[in-house]
């Protein structure tokens, strides 16, 4: 059976991950990315996030 | 390929670009003819550190050697616009790049060409935060008058014991379940209820019909 996707949650989880990552890099004196650490971070996690919700295993549940 | 496959190498790809094309800042960057020149003090009032930029030199403030605060401590500057006299002026600062509400503006009825101040770090920040920032601004006044610059700073201190990080640390689990919750989802059917699935019953052939020409017979 096709597998429904979810890529709006994909990408808003993808967005705050990247957004709390960036933070602690940020906090912890680690701006890897120099003057674009933060952006960066959070777009790259918003993309991941979008990949994740179409290529992570997916889960089974019953039919409602 | 499929599409999402090229998406995730396309990323893989725009990683490794940023990593070797984005340099750290070289120095504290002043232009336009602007100087500014920055001290700070650590909580016994003892000199911490020092940054300067502009015409007369840069020295400091840069990602490798930031200029450090303490929270505890105090910041002094004193800038010079220059030649350039600044009326009608707007400023806006940014940190990472991102706007921050850290903006304004003046008339300069005066004229006036020089600022100097100085503040307590604790007193302007609702709590105390820890790490290193990339913090740049830029002025424009009346007849094209410009000035922009950059730098980097650190707040000193152990962050374990901020806020601020802890906040940081719950959006990341925010995020991850989020994901979670964004995985794909496919309806299957249990294998018990297909186990248990009743085949109809076989229903009877209908009566043959009475043959019509043998009956009155």
């Amino acid at each position: 059976m096709r597998p429904r996707r979810r890529p709006i949650i994909g990408l808003v989880g993808g967005l705050v991950l990247g957004v709390g990552v960036a933070l602690i890099l940020v906090f912890t004196s680690l701006a890897i990315l120099g003057t674009y650490t933060v952006i960066f971070i959070t777009i790259v996690g918003g993309v991941l996030g979008l990949i994740w919700a179409y290529m992570a295993p997916p889960r089974r549940v019953p039919p409602a | 390929m499929r599409p999402t496959a090229r998406a995730a190498r396309a990323t893989v790809i725009s990683l490794v670009a940023l990593c070797v094309l984005v340099a750290p800042v070289a120095a504290f960057d002043m232009n336009g003819g602007c100087d500014l020149a920055l001290s700070s003090t650590d909580e016994s009032g003892a000199p911490l550190d020092a940054a300067s930029g502009g015409p007369s030199g840069d020295d400091g403030g840069t990602q490798d050697d930031p200029f450090l605060v303490d929270w505890e401590g105090s910041v002094s500057w004193t800038g010079s616009s220059g030649d350039q006299v600044f009326t009608n002026h707007t400023w806006q600062t940014y940190v990472f790049n991102i706007p921050i509400p850290v903006a304004g503006g003046d008339d300069n009825p005066d004229g006036t060409t020089t600022a100097e101040g100085s503040a307590d770090v604790s007193d302007n920040a609702p709590f105390q935060f820890t790490g290193l920032y990339y913090v740049s601004g830029q002025i424009n006044g009346e007849g094209g008058t410009h000035c922009d610059g950059s730098g980097w700073f650190k707040m000193t201190g152990n962050p374990l014991t901020t806020i601020p990080f802890w906040i940081a640390v719950g959006i990341c689990v925010l995020g991850g379940v989020l994901l979670w919750a964004a995985r794909p989802v496919v309806a299957v059917v249990p294998s018990t209820a297909a186990a248990t699935v009743v085949a109809p019953p076989p229903t009877e052939p209908p009566p043959p019909p009475p043959p019509s020409g043998e009956a009155g017979r």
